[in-house]
């Protein structure tokens, strides 16, 4: 598949309505680069489906990104968790369909150093 | 008589209240005329003939119940209407969340090899993939199902691909099973997207001719359908024989062996590619397996729910009247033989869900591949 | 539909396709008769958010000051923490961030007032029901006066209650904001009851409020004086505590040994003001002490100072020598029997009769107007009869409200009625006719989901009364008002009952702020969403403006439901439900007040048969798409 070229790519980013990206410092540099970005506020990361993230690389968008509270601190508590399910089974489906899995990114405001496991 | 200068429908059905007839909509013969009353074949039909697009045209599923001529019956005519029709301006795939459509449309982007060749069981023979073959197994998105459902329902559907590949097997088959296979296009005809549907359909047939197939064989009879029904007409020099795999291992197999078995199981009726006789190839390879006992549903049945766009209420509805009526059956078994069908059935029953049927559900292909021996005594039997 | 104010919809109607259903408030915010948004602000306490709080308060109690300090607070009485420990005290949060204003010098901005109207409104009455009027209709832009008999405005907030339960400079505070608004009062000026309201309509006002209270001591109960040989001599509480609520009167009178009748709030007052005078006070109630009107904790204040409470005891007659009075004639009373609506009623004890020896006696019991207004007062002490929705006499354009109304009542009550009158003449004055149904009325509402108890502190707080021996000699305020530390303490041991955490977050995003949805009559009504609650509106079925509908609770189409259980097995606030439909077989609806927005059962419906205002699918997808379609 191609690379990720930062100065041209685009990439879709779903945020939780409580970690705007604009609050993480570090996320505009180091997940979204140079890139345009379409970011789009959902209530929850649990809004954000393996459908969601599937439409995002049907539409071309070289990485989908998830920016979500935490497991441990998403205020709706199972949110975060279903959010991350659906993360793991949308990479399985974009390995099976031939894409690099890792263009699915999910960051966690509570474990930025864990993030995109 | 149908104007034919005004419209490009030929042959229209007959109109003479056959299929939405009856005292009760249940009565009638279309299976969506049960819970849809409003949708009346023959309504919908004057309202294209005079020129209006009947949008609940896009209700049928396909299912051919309404006609014994497939290439006259209604559901053509719908997909045809479909076709015209175009895609809707509020479209928006929602199985799933749009997972199924997205994947279509990343197939359609063609942006690299697929990697969905990983279901294939160890032992089991396939054509290499630089060598060619006659016989191609089309298993359709069943490789994407068991991600997206595999876990959440319990079964995944890439089984019912590997059992055929054991009984093609048994019977001398190597199947030509592509790499790249793309979506038939069942779902992008329905939502009326042509231009998906003819790139998907030019794709699959490309790849086919590329591996010298020349018969596709399914276990899934939407696949069938639309391979066999829909795309002659409309992808170009598509010329492939398309045969269900139950018919194509009784033409095939005339040794194909069972053991013995003390089950009594469900089958639906036989649907419109059987002979009017009643025996299908599906009653014919059962019919070989000893002290089975074999319990025909009532009549009125489809083989098909639909597409993924009608993944909804009334579908869920037509699933388990056909699941009650598999139990009315007494068969503590049923056993489907199209794998689309069977998905969307266990896809109903899923764990946690509501359970108002009881009757086991098995693919009619596993099944098969359980029960399949090479034992000599049983041979012909 | 009926709506209350901006910020909260009461919702009664069924519609055609709709399905609304009543607002399940909190307890506190449901029990408040001025419709205080009370989780709110202990909620914004608890995050530190006191001039929130403070400004949440005001929106529906223009008298923080009194209400912060002698309310009877009916919200802690419904408090669900009660039924763990003891209820928040609400009250004292209240009282605590308005003195933190105070303290701060950081005075909140006057809320604006609408554009002029050009009408002219009198109110008769500064007291609590007089001045929220007054409040409320300077808001909607018109022009009014409020025309006071006494010296100070404030009514019984001034002259009633004692300087070391209500310091009259706080009152003073809240006052000052009403008139900051341009609101005019002009003292000393009682209105003729006779052509008072004549006169003032022939000087071109367009309505006429009377709120002139019901502070006077009425004697005539039953149609006669319920103490036998008549009450000479006796001292009515507005009298008394003219004389005394800020200290020792100048001419060094004395009351002596007091006794005081009466069970409310304002008996308490006497009570305690007659013991900082060096009085002997015996304080006799006809019920158990733990039954009495004001709260037990301030009933134990004035024990520890001095009051010497009779209860179950009831007064017969008055002992007079000449015209003095030096003693009262009582009986003991004894259970009788339980009444319809399960209380004890008492009968007199036969051998209990006896005299007590006293100078004065100050009767609490009974209030009436002191002044009877002549084609209005049609009741036993000169009250006046109105629709007890718009607030409107006999006569149009002509209103009433507070005590005048319905007799001595709390603070709270009185507010309460100001705002339904300020509403009527808003309504009078627009031309619209009054319609019973478009008022708000509370429901009753059973049934709380509770948060966690372990996860709130435990230790209770209440705010520390000053020594005794300090506090009952001098009319400073008696009771401290809390800290920093233990007002937020106190109020994180709410449990946030009810399905909304009023957190505002679906007002953030929330892209239209306004609804649309039709009553039965098939009226097109605009409503403002109320805070944190969302209603289960489906797009289809509203006539006019689908694009105005704010959804932030999830929704299913049950033309599209399986039935499956996928989202009642994910949602831990249980607010999805499978269950038979006649029509669709099983589907699934949500339970909206449970509903918390979060869209998790939406991304996992499997057959996309949810959806919400708020992140639609029809939304997301047109977002990914980048608005192509």
């Amino acid at each position: 598949m191609s690379a990720v070229d930062s100065t041209t790519s685009r990439v879709l980013v779903f945020y939780c309505t409580r970690q705007k990206p604009s609050d993480h410092p570090g996320f505009r540099e180091l997940v979204i680069g140079e890139s345009d970005s379409v970011e789009i506020e959902v209530p929850c990361s649990g809004r954000v489906g393996t459908g969601e993230i599937m439409r995002g690389l049907a539409e071309g968008y070289d990485r989908v990104i998830v920016l979500s509270c935490g497991v441990k601190s998403c205020v709706h508590r199972f949110g975060c968790p279903e959010a991350k399910k659906a993360m793991e089974k949308a990479r399985k489906l974009a390995q099976t369909a031939g894409l690099d899995p890792k263009r699915i990114f999910f960051y966690e405001a509570d474990n930025p150093d864990g993030s995109g496991e | 008589m149908p104007d034919k200068k005004r419209h490009s429908l030929h042959d229209l059905p007959g109109q003479c209240g056959f299929v939405s007839g009856g005292l009760e909509p249940n009565d009638s013969v279309c299976p969506v005329t049960r819970y849809r009353p409003e949708f009346v074949p023959s309504r919908l039909i004057d309202e294209a003939m005079s020129g209006w697009f009947p949008t609940l045209i896009r209700h049928c599923i396909g299912c051919e119940l309404c006609s014994p001529d497939m290439e006259h019956s209604f559901a053509n005519c719908a997909d045809k209407l479909l076709l015209q029709g175009g895609v809707r301006e509020d479209y928006m795939p929602r199985a799933f969340s749009g997972a199924l459509d997205a994947i279509v449309s990343i197939q359609l982007r063609n942006e690299g090899s697929q990697n969905r060749l990983g279901w294939i069981g160890e032992g089991l023979k396939i054509k290499a993939p630089d060598h060619e073959g006659k016989v191609a197994l089309f298993v359709g998105n069943t490789p994407y199902l068991d991600s997206l459902l595999g876990d959440e329902i319990g079964y995944y559907p890439t089984d019912e691909s590997n059992a055929a590949i054991e009984l093609l097997n048994s019977v001398g088959v190597e199947p030509v099973v592509l790499p790249d296979e793309v979506d038939c296009g069942r779902d992008r005809l329905h939502a009326g997207d042509r231009a998906a549907f003819i790139a998907l359909g030019t794709r699959n047939r490309d790849l086919l001719r590329e591996r010298g197939v020349k018969t596709i064989v399914t276990t899934c009879d939407d696949v069938r359908y639309t391979l066999g029904t829909r795309y002659p007409g409309r992808i170009p020099d598509w010329d492939f024989e398309v045969v269900r795999l139950a018919d194509f291992l009784v033409s095939r197999g005339g040794k194909l062996a069972f053991m013995p078995t003390r089950e009594t199981v469900a089958i639906q009726p036989p649907d419109i590619y059987s002979d009017p006789g009643g025996n299908d190839a599906v009653r014919e390879l059962l019919k070989r397996i000893p002290e089975l006992i074999v319990k025909t549903m009532a009549p009125g049945m489809p083989s098909t729910f639909g597409s993924w766009n009608q993944f909804d209420s009334y579908s869920k509805l037509l699933e388990t009247d056909y699941l009650r009526a598999a139990e009315a059956t007494s068969a503590p078994t049923l056993l489907v033989s199209g794998t689309t069908m069977l998905v969307r059935l266990l896809e109903g029953r899923r764990p946690g869900s509501w359970e108002e049927t009881s009757i086991k559900i098995k693919g009619f292909y596993r099944f098969l591949s359980e029960r399949h021996t090479v034992a000599e005594e049983f041979a012909g039997a | 539909m009926t709506v209350n104010d901006s910020n909260t919809l009461n919702i009664h109607i069924v519609g055609r396709d709709l399905e609304f259903h009543p607002v399940k408030e909190s307890p506190c915010r449901r029990a408040c008769p001025a419709g205080i948004d009370v989780k709110r602000y202990v909620g914004q306490i608890a995050g530190g958010d006191f001039a929130g709080a403070l400004a949440t308060i005001r929106k529906h109690m223009p008298f923080p000051s009194a209400c912060g300090r002698i309310c009877i607070h009916p919200c802690e009485n419904e408090c669900a923490r009660g039924d763990i420990d003891k209820p928040i005290a609400i009250m004292h949060l209240k009282r605590f961030v308005l003195e933190y204003e105070l303290r701060s010098g950081n005075g909140q901005p006057l809320p604006e007032c609408a554009e002029s109207t050009g009408k002219k409104i009198a109110i008769i009455g500064s007291g609590p029901a007089g001045l929220t009027a007054a409040q409320d209709l300077a808001l909607s832009g018109h022009s009014v006066t409020v025309f006071e008999k006494d010296s100070t405005p404030g009514g019984n907030l001034t002259n009633a209650i004692p300087e070391f339960e209500l310091p009259n400079n706080s009152v003073a505070h809240d006052i000052d904001r009403i008139t900051g608004l341009g609101v005019k009062i002009v003292c000393d000026h009682p209105v003729d009851p006779e052509n008072g309201i004549g006169t003032l309509l022939g000087e071109g006002y367009d309505c006429v409020l009377i709120a002139s209270g019901a502070s006077n001591r009425w004697s005539g109960f039953s149609g006669k004086s319920w103490i036998e040989g008549g009450d000479t001599g006796i001292t009515g509480t507005l009298e008394f505590m003219r004389k005394f609520s800020a200290g020792p009167s100048e001419d060094e009178d004395n009351p002596g040994r007091v006794v005081v009748l009466g069970w409310g709030v304002q008996a308490l007052g006497c009570a305690r003001t007659a013991v900082r005078l060096g009085c002997s006070v015996k304080w006799i109630v006809p019920v158990l002490k733990n039954t009495l009107q004001p709260d037990p904790e301030r009933v134990k204040l004035a024990e520890e100072e001095g009051v010497e409470i009779l209860e179950l005891t009831r007064p017969l007659s008055i002992i007079k020598f000449g015209d003095k009075i030096t003693g009262i004639n009582v009986t003991g009373l004894e259970a009788d029997e339980i009444d319809h609506a399960n209380r004890m009623s008492y009968g007199i004890a036969p051998g209990t009769e006896r005299v007590i020896e006293c100078d004065t006696i100050i009767d609490a019991a009974y209030f009436s107007s002191e002044t009877s207004w002549p084609g209005f007062s049609d009741g036993p002490w000169n009250a006046i009869s109105v629709d007890r929705d718009t607030m409107t006499t006999s006569r149009p354009g002509i209103f009433a409200a507070g005590d005048i109304v319905s007799g001595a009542k709390s603070v709270v009550e009185a507010v309460s009625a100001g705002h339904r009158a300020a509403a009527g003449i808003n309504r009078y004055l627009s031309g619209e006719i009054a319609d019973i149904g478009s008022m708000s009325r509370p429901i009753k509402v059973s049934g709380w989901e509770l948060d966690d108890p372990s996860r709130t502190p435990s230790e209770v707080l209440r705010p520390k009364a000053r020594p005794v021996d300090e506090r009952a000699k001098d009319f400073d305020e008696a009771v401290e008002s809390f800290s920093v530390w233990e007002a937020t303490h106190e109020a994180r041991r709410c449990l946030l009952c009810g399905p909304c955490e009023e957190c505002s977050v679906c007002l953030s995003n929330c892209y239209r702020k306004r609804g649309t949805a039709i009553d039965e009559s098939g009226n097109s009504v605009l409503i403002r969403m109320p805070l944190g609650v969302a209603r289960g509106i489906r797009e289809e079925t509203i006539v006019g403006k689908p694009d105005d509908i704010n959804l932030f609770t999830a929704v299913v189409d049950p033309e599209r439901c399986r039935g499956c259980g996928v989202c009642e097995n994910v949602c831990e606030y249980h607010a999805p439900r499978i269950a038979p439909d006649s029509k669709y077989g099983l589907v699934s609806s949500i339970d909206i007040l449970a509903c918390k927005g979060c869209g998790t059962c939406i991304s996992m419906c499997p057959s996309g048969a949810i959806d919400q205002g708020v992140s639609s699918l029809h939304q997301v997808d047109r977002k990914i798409r980048g608005g192509k379609r």
